[in-house]
């Protein structure tokens, strides 16, 4: 089985903080992922790390077949992340930022980068730092999917959206992961988008992958809604 | 990939002109570096630092700003891009700096080349490593190099008997040489841009705000200096005394004795932010004045043209007091920190903005009494000067209502402060004097435009404030 993402015993502390402790992680390409876990688990820092933007204290970990550290620029080409909080140029016209962001994507699609500005009424003229939240988190999300990367990472995408976006968000989801090669793995904390897009689902706790597998087989397991899969696994209920 | 580059290229015609202080340093640095030197401009060697200062300062920050940008990580073939652009502005800079030095015949060209890779590279130092003595250890040597590299100009490199001066200028000059500097700033800007290439999120974070410029480090530096010497950091931008849940404050509760002890506390509490920015200012602004004019060559002309530098008395101090606090208008309104009372607000903000600005003016017109005293030897004492050091010390209070009334219309304020302080400018470095008359009614107008004014500004501090 090809591999996206390739996590093995991974280690990260901060200081004499223990943020994750001993991850095993093997994303098929093609999956789509969700990451679930309470706040301070790990999440975050899983994905920074497995994005090469942390260095790991210790353990190894590999995206698209590279080492995570030292992406090339092919693979790099081939990866979009949308981060928690949001970092965008604030002083830049959001028309600037998209066309200086595809300047550096030959994959770059015009065409639903105007859907999406036109769908997610993204005013071109403005500039970044003066654009709401929501508005900031659709503008990163357009210019992390916009050149149709092979690998899409998103940690806690829809966190800052209105409902109403939140929909459009997750339609665009499920149509991005639908070609065959195309990885997504995302975090979140509503069980609800989850069970829409995604069909593996990693519980983290305490810096540890809790749970991984498809989202039936959890469902199965635990005979129960996910949310309540969920908390079960959080307090450690055990299932046979 | 050409389009790469024309992109990163353009950020650096954008990133300036996305808000009017970064929009005026690099004009006031273009100008100073072109304008200044047509025939009539008014160029001297003072131009091209001022230039250099402004342009080089933009350039770095900027290329610091996406360096340090973890974006960089995950971005295909982002860095070669960047560096490249950068240097060529860089090497543009450079180039353009050195023509014009040589155009003025001030300096030999080996000093030429040794310098100013030396001063653009200093500059990406303080930018880069953050390091704040960095920027004060900067200001001294260009003192000196300024000064020592012009051998030939027509002036003493001494301008007093003074043996504190003369002591404190030649031992500015017992730094190493020219060459090993310029060596040393080259590489250290080389290194400056390789340690910011490996710069991770692990060193910096997303939350590490980069849109700094040298001018609040500058500030912060000082203003921490200041305020621990004082003791007063404990307790800047905050209460020292435990919250009453439900209550409102302003920066500090009240506290209950006499009047005087009220309004002495008062004062503290209420001015106790913007002091440490008042007095982080007076280091640079005093350093930047007697910089400024001890490199000025036609100062030593005549000691009269000192009058040209009036303008900075009569204006700039309300300015900065104005612009400071609308700066702090943004965080009153939502840090929960609002006054019990309007009037309590009122008299806090009033006795705030009256030291602040006094504060200002000190810093101005005591740089200015000091070099006067300094080369004049006393022409400070004359009675036309000190009336019109008490004339300019009167209009503060009206001008700082104009100021504010201005600033509060951002567009309008930028074409404002642009013409404010290029006319300051123009007349102290034209030389351009005015009679006694002209400044007494400049300043009467002002007043009345002030006192017109002032229920205008009244209203919008209000609307601004109290919701």
């Amino acid at each position: 089985m090809t591999l996206a993402i390739s996590i093995k015993n991974l280690t990260k502390n901060f200081g004499s903080k223990q943020a994750l402790r001993g991850v095993d992680l093997e994303i098929p390409i093609g999956a789509t992922v969700g990451l679930l876990g309470a706040n301070g688990s790990g999440k975050t820092t899983l994905i920074k790390c497995s994005l090469g933007l942390l260095r790991p204290t210790s353990g190894e970990c590999q995206l698209l077949g590279e080492s995570a550290w030292s992406l090339s620029a092919s693979a790099k080409a081939r990866l979009g992340y949308v981060p928690q909080v949001i970092n965008l140029y604030p002083w830049m016209r959001v028309a600037e930022l998209i066309q200086y962001t595809a300047s550096f994507y030959a994959t770059w699609n015009p065409e639903l980068t105007d859907r999406l500005i036109k769908e997610w009424e993204l005013p071109l003229n403005d500039r970044v730092r003066t654009l709401s939240v929501g508005q900031k988190q659709r503008l990163a999300i357009l210019t992390a999917v916009a050149y149709q990367p092979d690998l899409l990472i998103l940690d806690e995408p829809a966190a800052s959206l209105d409902p109403q976006a939140r929909r459009q968000f997750l339609q665009l989801l499920v149509e991005l992961s639908e070609p065959e090669q195309r990885t997504v793995l995302f975090s979140t904390h509503i069980t609800s988008d989850l069970e829409r897009v995604a069909d593996y689902v990693a519980i983290m706790k305490e810096g540890k992958i809790a749970w991984f597998g498809s989202l039936e087989a959890l469902k199965e397991r635990t005979h129960t809604s996910l949310e309540d899969a969920f908390l079960e696994i959080q307090q450690g209920v055990k299932h046979g | 990939m050409g389009n790469r580059y024309k992109e990163v290229l353009m950020t650096y015609v954008r990133r300036p002109f996305s808000s009017w202080p970064a929009a005026f340093c690099v004009l006031f640095g273009f100008y100073q570096l072109l304008f200044g030197w047509l025939p009539g401009g008014g160029a001297s060697a003072t131009s091209l630092a001022w230039g250099v200062l402004f342009l080089g300062g933009a350039v770095w920050l900027h290329f610091r700003e996406q360096m340090v940008d973890s974006r960089r990580r995950l971005t295909p073939k982002f860095i070669r891009p960047h560096i490249t652009v950068f240097l060529t502005l860089w090497v543009f800079l450079i180039g353009v700096c050195a023509l014009l030095l040589l155009h003025s015949a001030s300096l030999e060209v080996l000093d030429t080349i040794c310098l100013l890779p030396l001063v653009f590279g200093y500059i990406g130092c303080c930018v880069a490593t953050q390091i704040r003595v960095l920027p004060y250890l900067g200001f001294g040597a260009l003192f000196w190099i300024h000064a020592s590299a012009i051998p030939a100009a027509p002036r003493p490199f001494i301008p007093t008997d003074s043996p504190a001066v003369r002591l404190a200028i030649v031992s500015l000059g017992a730094a190493p040489s020219f060459g090993a500097i310029a060596g040393l700033g080259f590489a250290a800007s080389l290194g400056a841009i390789a340690w910011m290439t490996r710069i991770t999120e692990e060193h910096w974070g997303y939350e590490k705000p980069v849109g700094f410029t040298l001018y609040s480090e500058f500030s912060r530096a000082a203003g921490l200096f200041v305020g621990r010497l004082l003791k007063h950091s404990r307790n800047m931008g905050g209460t020292s005394q435990p919250k009453i849940p439900g209550r409102v404050y302003y920066n500090a509760p009240m506290v209950h004795g006499g009047p005087l002890r009220a309004a002495l506390h008062r004062w503290r509490r209420a001015d106790i932010f913007q002091t440490r920015l008042l007095l982080a200012l007076l280091p640079i602004v005093i350093l930047e004045l007697l910089f400024m004019m001890l490199t000025h060559q036609r100062l030593w002309e005549s000691i009269y043209y000192l009058q040209a530098v009036y303008p900075f008395i009569v204006a700039l101090p309300s300015l900065l007091a104005a612009s400071q606090w609308l700066k702090r208008l943004q965080f009153l309104e939502t840090e929960s920190l609002r006054p019990d009372s309007r009037r309590q607000f009122i008299n806090s903000v009033f006795i705030a903005v009256a030291v602040q600005t006094l504060f200002a003016w000190l810093a101005f017109a005591g740089a200015v009494a000091l070099v006067i005293a300094i080369i004049g030897g006393g022409v400070v004492r004359e009675w036309t000067t000190l009336s019109l050091y008490f004339a300019s010390l009167l209009v503060q209070p009206f001008g700082y209502v104009l100021c504010c009334w201005v600033l509060s219309y951002r567009r309008l304020a930028t074409l404002f402060v642009l013409a404010a302080v290029a006319v300051d400018y123009e007349f102290w470095n034209r030389n351009l004097l005015l009679e006694m008359r002209t400044w007494f009614i400049i300043a009467t107008v002002c007043m009345l435009l002030g006192l017109i004014l002032i229920p205008f500004v009244y209203r919008r501090w209000m609307n601004l404030e109290m919701g």
